[in-house]
Formats: C-alpha cells, structure tokens, sequence
C-alpha cells in the first residue's frame, strides 16, 4: 500500500515539474499556431527579389532595440506569421527585402505569455524622424527615417497598402496594442509604423 | 533509502512517464526550432498564398493577455512540485 503511496507522490510530483517547464516554454515561445508558415507553394510564385539580400538585424536607437530577424511567411490562420521568440523581429520574406522597392514589413511582440515586455513593446513611441537601421546578410545597413504611424484593427481586411511591392522603398514595424481578446487571443489593434528609406551605409 | 532498488517495477514506471513527458515538452520545441530552419532557407520550396493577388492578415505579435491563467498554472504546479519534492525528500532522505 505503501509502495502505491509512493507511486502516486512521484507521478503527482514529475506531471507538476513537467507542467512547469510547459508554462515556462509557453511564456517564452510564440505559439506554433501563429509562428509556423502554413502551406508549401511553388517556388515560381516566390515573389521575393532574387537580387535583394536578406535582412539579420535591426535596431532601433531611440528605443534601445537590438533585434535579429527571423524570416516568416503566413501563419495558419491567415496572417503574417511571427518570430518563434520574444526578443527576435519577423520579416514577411514573401515581400520585399529592406532597402528594395516596396514595402519590407517586419513584425515584432508586445509582450510574453507573462505580460514581460518584448522586442516592440515601445513601438508606440517612434516619432517621425526616428531612425531604424536594418543590416543585411552582406553587412550593408539601411537606415530608415520613421513618417508616421497608424493604428488598425487586428481583423482589418485592408492590408494591401501595407504587403505592396511597388513604390519607393520602405520598411513597416507592426505590433499589437489596445485590449486582449481571451476568445481570439490576440489583442484587439495593431500598431503600424511606417519610415522611408534614409540612407544606405 | 527505504525505497529498495529492487522495486524494479515503481522505477521503471516513473522512468517511462518521466521519457514520456521530456518527448512531449520536447517535441514542439524541436517542432519550432525545424520551423525557424525553414526560415532560413533561401532557395527552398516555400509557403503560402498567392502573394500577388492575396495579402496575409495583421500578425499576431501579443500574448501578455494570458498573464493572470499563466502566472495561475505555473504557482499551482510549482507548489505541487515542491510539496511532491519535499515529500519525498522526507520520506527517502
């Protein structure tokens, strides 16, 4: 009897360690549902300029962000998919590059599963002029110079003014902000910030 | 150690659930970190909608509504897996 005691201690015991490694990877990790790309396509509908190099870094100064960037495409529900963490940025890789013609989105957290600041968690506070500097795969840094901002709502169908690939170039920061939504989980607006393309050192 | 190493059946047991549970955290992390590879693949295959006549909806780059379940869960567990550690630690110590 004692032995089944003993037994049901231990199992208790490791069901609530592993439970609290769980939570803790949950905190810290973006859900699969939302950083996974979804369906393969063929590569001839890869619109992404073959020339354009890829983006690894991006900082903001007047925010203190240092960020890597990941690269992500479409998520399962639809939407642009997001960095697998909390400190990483995500570039939509089926637009345009940074630095190349059209607009380079490039997507970064609010916050973690434990309400703790992440990456873009003072988006909010760019002000026109406030530079953004991205560094490609070949060491050439592209400095942006925010123009302005908008906020959406997260459901907003109209999103072609921000995934075009025509135009001068641009870079677009996203975030989320407004109030949670425990049914949709997600929160309610988005943040968009826009900035035009400055200077390449 | 009152808990005789011949109990060879309770050991092995928790040594099963234990790999068990270690394969069911790991998984999706492996499961991510396969997915971040992808990522990184410049000449592959990959996703989505037609992007020339189709854009993706707004990310969604917020889990902080979550806190209050989150912090709830990882107290209750914690305390479980204490209280269970130092039961046993009392027990076989």
């Amino acid at each position: 009897m004692k032995s089944i005691s003993n037994t049901i201690i231990i199992l208790v015991t490791i069901v609530a360690g592993a439970l609290v490694m769980s939570i803790f990877y949950r905190g810290f990790y973006a859900s699969s549902a939302d950083a996974t790309d979804s369906t393969v396509m063929s590569q001839e509908k890869f619109i992404e300029s073959a020339t354009s190099t890829k983006p690894v870094a991006l900082s903001i100064p007047r925010l203190g962000v240092h960020a890597k960037v990941q690269k992500v495409g479409i998520s399962k529900r639809g939407r642009m998919a997001v960095p697998t963490n909390y400190a990483d940025v995500g570039w939509y890789r089926l637009g345009p590059a940074p630095g190349s013609n059209g607009k380079a989105v490039v997507a970064g957290h609010l916050d973690n599963g434990f309400g703790l600041p992440a990456v873009f968690r003072n988006l909010d506070d760019l002000t026109d002029g406030d530079e953004v500097l991205v560094t490609d795969e070949q060491g050439t840094t592209f400095r942006f110079e925010v123009t302005g901002k908008t906020r959406l709502i997260s459901t907003t169908s109209s999103t072609e003014d921000i995934f075009t690939t025509s135009g001068p170039p641009q870079l677009v920061l996203i975030t989320c902000e407004g109030e949670w939504d425990p049914q949709a989980k997600s929160y309610s607006h988005r943040i968009v910030v826009f900035a035009k393309l400055a200077e390449i050192i | 150690m009152k808990l005789a190493y011949s109990n060879f059946a309770l050991w092995s047991i928790v040594l099963l659930l234990t790999l068990a549970l270690m394969t069911m955290i790991a998984i999706p992390a492996f499961a991510q970190t396969s997915t971040a590879t992808d990522y990184t693949s410049a000449t592959g295959t990959v996703d989505t909608t037609d992007t020339t006549t189709s854009t993706p909806g707004l990310p969604d780059t917020g889990a902080g509504g979550d806190q209050v379940m989150m912090m709830t869960a990882l107290a209750i567990s914690g305390v479980v897996a204490l209280g269970g550690a130092a039961v046993l630690l009392r027990r076989y110590a």
